[in-house]
C-alpha cells in the first residue's frame, strides 16, 4: 500500500502521543486499510501499554533516615581511606610526555587554588568559603565558623521574622505577606549580602521552641522557600502546634510543597486544610497527588468499605475537580481503573470550568491509561466540539461507526449536524440519517443554525447538500431550516421550491409564519425573479402556509403581498383546497404560479399597476 | 538547566564540607535516583545499593560538578554508569544469568498471558538491550523524562537519545514479537 514507510515512521511518535493531530488522522486512516501497518501499530501500542503496566519502583519501601545515615557512614569511611584525593584526581592521558605531565601538574596546582572561584553560578561568598577558611576569615560557608556569630545571625533573623510576620493572623493573603517581607528583606539585606543563607536559617528556625517564631519562619518559607524548604516544612508537620502553619506554608510554596501536603492529608485534623492548600496550588502536581489519594480511597471504599473512607472520598473528588481542567484526565483515569464510579467522575467533571474542552483535548491522542469506551462516553456526555473531528474519523471505521454516530447524535450543536452531512456524503446512509433525526429531535435549533451559517458564508454547495440531507432525513425538527433555505436566493429555484413544499410535510405552524414573511422578499429578486422562478417558489410557500396554518394565514400572506384582488385570492384558496384534496401538488404549483405571475413578473406587474 | 539558588547554595556548602547540607540533597534526590536505578537493575536491593553508592560518589566528586546542568541529571549520570558497570560485571561473571535465551513462559497473545508473566518477559527483554538503548528507553518510557533531561543524564545529544529510544522500541518489539502477534488494542 502507498505510503507505508512514511506511516510506519510515525508510529513511535504516535505511541508517545506526540504525533500532530492531522498526521494522527492519516495514520488511523491508513492502518484501517493496511493490515501490515495495522499489525505493526497494534504491536507497538501493546508493547507501550505493557511497559506502562510494569510495576512502579517501590519507593515507599525506602527508609530515608536509615539510608541517609548509611550514606553518611560510607562517606566517613571513604574519607578515612583517603577517597577525596582519589576522587579528585583528573583522568590521566596515556602517552603524555614527561615534560607535558610536569607542566600539567604545575597548571593543576595553580588551578586548584582557583577552582572554587570558577564554580559556575554559585554566590562568591559561598563558593570561596574554603579559601576564606584557609585565610582565617569567618564566613557563612566556613566549617569552622564562630558559633557565637552564627547564633547571633540566627537570633537576628528570628527577631526580624517575628517582628515582620508574627502578628499576621492566619488566612491573610499572600500579597499581604509579600508586603511585610519587603520590609523584612530590607532589614536582613546586610546579612544576605554577607552570604548568610536566610532561607536556610529560616528552615532551622522551624525547630525553634518558640512557636510564634517557628510559625513566622513557616510563613516566610511559604513565600520565599524552595524544594529544600518543603522538606523542612514536611518535618514541621510532626509538631502539632506548628502543623497548620506548615500546611498553609506548603500551600503558598506551590508545586514544590505538594508531596508534603500529600503527607498532611493523612494526618488527623489536617485533612481539610491540606485539601484547601492543594486546591490553592492546583496544576499538575496537585492533581497527581489528589488522583493518587482518590485512587487509594476509592479502592478502599470498593474492597473494604468503612465510614471514614466513604466520607472522605467525595471531599477528595471535589478537591480534585476544583483543581481545574487538568483534573479531568485524572477523573476519567480513576474511573477507567475502577477506583471511582462513573457517575461520580462525570458529576465532578461537570463542575470543572472548561471540563468539556478538557475532555475534548484527550481524544485523538494515544491514551494508554483511558479506556476508549469511557472516553466515548465522556464525549457523548460533555459534547466537546473539539472532539467532533475525532468522532468523524471513527464514523469511517465500520467497527466504531455505530458508537461514534450515537455520540454525535447527542451533540446539541450545528457543527455535529455538519459532521453527519459530511459522513453521509462518504457513503453511510441509514445509521447516519437516524443519527441526524435523533440530533434534530433533541436540538431542533441545530438545523436552522447550520443553515444560517452556510447561507451567511454563501457556501452554495454545502447549503445545497444540507437541503438534500434534511429532505432525506425527514426529521420533524427541520422545518425552520427548510424555510430558511426556501427563502434564500443562494439555492436554485428548483431546490427552493422543494424546500418550501417540504415545510408542509415536516414543518410546524410557526414555520408557516416564517414563509409568509418571506413571500414579499422572494419578489425582491426584481427583474431576475421570473427567471429565478420566484412565482414557483412563492406558490410552494403558499401551499405550505395553507397546509400548516389554514385559510386565514394564507389570506394574510397574500394581503401582505399587496395588489391581490379578492377574486384572485378566492381562486388561489380554491386551488389550495384542491391540492390538499387531490394531492396533486405539482399541478397546483403550476396553477398558483400563474396566479402569482402578476406580482413576480415585473412586466405584468406594471400592467396591473397601470390598470384603473 | 541549573538548579534553584538554594540548591546551589546547598551544593556549595556540601562541597565545603557541610554534611547537613548534603543530607538535604540526599533526601531530596534519593527517591528519583533510586527509581532510575530500579528501572535499570530490576530489583529493590540492588537499586538501593546503587543509589547509595551514587550518593556517596556524588559527595566525594562534588568538586567535579560544575553547575551547568541540573544536579539531578548529574546524579543520574553517575547512577547510569554504576548500573552499566554492574551489568557488565554480571555478564562477565555469569554470562547467561538472568537472561534465558527463550522466555520461560509459553508464548501466545498478550491477553492469554498472565500480567506477571508478561512483565517478567518484558523486563527480561529490556535487560537484553544494549546498555545505551536500555538506558534511553528506561529513562524516557518508564521514568517519563524529557529528551533534554536524558541527554543531560547520559552525555548524548537529545537527537541521539531520540534515535536510541526508537531503536530500543524496535529491538524490544522484535524480542517481544511472539507475545504481541495477534494482539489487538
Amino acid at each position: 500500500m502507498r505510503g507505508c514507510r512514511r506511516i510506519r515512521s510515525w508510529i513511535p511518535l504516535a505511541v508517545e502521543g506526540e504525533l500532530p493531530l492531522d498526521r494522527r488522522y492519516r495514520l488511523d486512516e491508513h492502518v484501517a486499510g493496511c493490515a501490515e501497518c495495522r499489525s505493526e501499530y497494534e504491536a507497538a501500542v501493546a508493547l507501550e501499554e505493557a511497559m506502562q503496566r510494569l510495576p512502579e519502583p517501590p519507593v515507599e519501601r525506602l527508609d530515608l533516615d536509615r539510608i541517609a545515615g548509611a550514606i553518611d557512614a560510607a562517606i566517613d569511611e571513604r574519607l578515612r581511606a583517603g577517597a577525596p584525593e582519589k576522587a579528585a584526581r583528573r583522568p590521566r592521558r596515556i602517552g603524555l610526555r614527561a615534560v607535558v605531565a610536569a607542566a600539567a601538574v604545575a597548571v593543576l596546582a595553580a588551578g586548584a587554588l582557583l577552582w572554587q572561584a570558577l564554580v559556575d553560578d554559585v554566590p562568591d561568598e559561598v563558593a570561596t568559603s574554603s579559601v576564606a577558611a584557609a585565610s582565617g576569615d569567618a564566613t557563612p560557608g566556613d566549617a569552622t565558623i564562630d558559633e557565637a556569630r552564627r547564633d547571633e545571625v540566627r537570633a537576628t533573623i528570628a527577631a526580624e521574622l517575628l517582628a515582620g510576620l508574627g502578628d499576621l493572623p492566619a488566612g491573610v493573603s499572600r500579597s499581604e505577606v509579600e508586603e511585610r517581607l519587603a520590609v523584612f528583606d530590607e532589614r536582613v539585606r546586610p546579612l544576605a549580602r554577607g552570604g548568610w543563607p536566610v532561607a536556610h536559617i529560616a528552615e532551622g528556625l522551624l525547630a525553634s521552641e518558640d512557636v510564634a517564631t517557628a510559625r513566622a519562619a513557616a510563613r516566610f518559607l511559604g513565600v520565599r522557600g524552595d524544594r529544600v524548604s518543603a522538606v523542612a516544612l514536611r518535618r514541621a508537620l510532626d509538631r502539632p502546634e506548628l502543623a497548620r502553619a506548615a500546611v498553609n506554608a506548603l500551600g503558598d510554596l506551590g508545586p514544590t510543597g505538594v508531596s508534603a501536603l500529600a503527607q498532611a492529608l493523612d494526618q488527623p485534623g489536617l485533612e481539610t486544610l491540606a485539601l484547601d492548600a492543594l486546591v490553592r496550588v492546583g496544576g499538575p502536581a496537585a492533581v497527581r497527588v489528589l488522583e493518587a489519594e482518590v485512587g487509594r480511597t476509592g479502592a478502599r471504599v470498593r474492597h473494604t468499605p468503612d465510614p471514614a473512607s466513604e466520607r472522605r472520598l467525595p471531599m477528595l473528588v471535589a478537591a480534585l475537580a476544583a483543581c481545574g481542567p487538568g483534573a479531568v484526565e485524572s477523573l476519567l483515569r480513576l474511573t477507567s481503573n475502577g477506583n471511582l464510579a462513573r457517575d461520580e467522575a462525570f458529576g465532578a467533571i461537570e463542575r470543572v470550568d472548561g471540563g468539556a474542552d478538557a475532555v475534548g483535548s484527550l481524544v485523538g491522542r494515544s491514551r494508554r491509561d483511558l479506556s476508549e469506551s469511557l472516553l466515548l462516553d465522556a464525549v457523548a456526555t460533555f459534547h466537546p466540539r473539539s472532539a467532533l473531528p475525532w468522532l468523524e474519523e471513527r464514523c469511517h471505521d465500520h467497527r466504531e461507526r455505530e458508537a461514534a454516530l450515537a455520540c454525535i447524535a447527542a451533540y446539541p450543536d450545528p457543527e455535529a449536524l455538519h459532521v453527519l452531512l459530511r459522513v453521509r456524503r462518504r457513503g453511510s446512509s441509514a445509521p447516519v440519517l437516524r443519527a441526524a433525526r435523533d440530533l434534530l429531535a433533541d436540538a431542533p435549533g441545530a438545523g436552522v443554525d447550520l443553515a444560517l451559517r452556510l447561507l451567511e458564508a454563501r457556501d452554495e454547495e454545502q447549503a445545497s447538500r444540507l437541503l438534500d440531507f434534511l429532505l432525506e432525513c425527514e426529521a420533524p425538527g427541520s422545518g425552520p431550516a427548510l424555510s430558511r433555505l426556501a427563502l434564500s436566493e443562494l439555492l436554485s429555484p428548483d431546490e427552493r421550491q422543494w424546500a418550501a413544499l417540504a415545510v408542509a410535510e415536516i414543518g410546524a405552524p410557526e414555520d408557516a409564519g416564517r414563509l409568509a414573511q418571506g413571500l414579499a422578499a422572494i419578489g425582491s429578486l426584481g427583474g431576475a425573479s421570473r427567471k429565478a422562478g420566484g412565482e414557483r417558489i412563492a406558490a410552494a410557500c403558499l401551499i405550505s402556509i395553507h397546509a400548516l396554518a389554514g385559510d386565514p394565514a394564507t389570506l394574510a400572506a397574500l394581503g401582505a403581498l399587496g395588489g391581490v384582488s379578492a377574486e384572485r385570492s378566492a381562486r388561489i384558496l380554491a386551488h389550495l383546497d384542491e391540492a390538499e384534496a387531490k394531492g396533486t401538488r405539482a399541478v397546483i404549483v403550476y396553477k398558483l404560479a400563474r396566479e402569482l405571475e402578476f406580482f413576480y413578473d415585473p412586466t405584468i406587474k406594471k400592467e396591473v399597476s397601470s390598470a384603473p | 538547566m541549573a538548579g534553584s539558588v538554594d540548591e546551589k547554595v546547598l551544593i556549595a556548602r556540601a562541597r565545603a564540607g557541610d554534611r547537613a547540607a548534603f543530607d538535604h540533597l540526599v533526601r531530596e534526590h534519593f527517591p528519583r535516583v533510586y527509581a532510575v536505578a530500579f528501572r535499570l537493575v530490576g530489583n529493590h536491593e540492588d537499586a538501593e545499593d546503587l543509589a547509595q553508592e551514587c550518593m556517596v560518589r556524588g559527595y566525594l566528586s562534588l568538586r567535579w560538578y560544575r553547575g551547568s546542568g541540573a544536579f539531578s541529571s548529574w546524579l543520574y549520570r553517575i547512577v547510569v554508569h554504576l548500573a552499566h558497570d554492574r551489568h557488565r560485571s554480571a555478564e562477565r561473571n555469569h554470562p547467561m544469568a538472568g537472561y534465558p535465551e527463550e522466555p520461560v513462559v509459553e508464548r501466545g497473545p498478550v491477553h492469554e498471558l498472565g500480567r506477571k508473566e508478561l512483565n517478567l518477559a518484558l523486563l527480561d527483554s529490556i535487560r537484553k538491550l544494549p546498555d545505551s538503548l536500555r538506558t534511553a528507553l528506561v529513562l524516557r518510557t518508564l521514568e517519563g523524562m524529557d529528551y533534554a533531561a536524558i541527554a543531560d543524564a547520559t552525555g548524548f545529544t537529545a537527537t541521539t537519545i531520540r534515535t536510541q529510544v526508537m531503536k530500543a522500541r524496535r529491538a524490544l518489539l522484535r524480542l517481544m514479537q511472539p507475545y504481541f502477534q495477534g494482539s489487538t488494542r
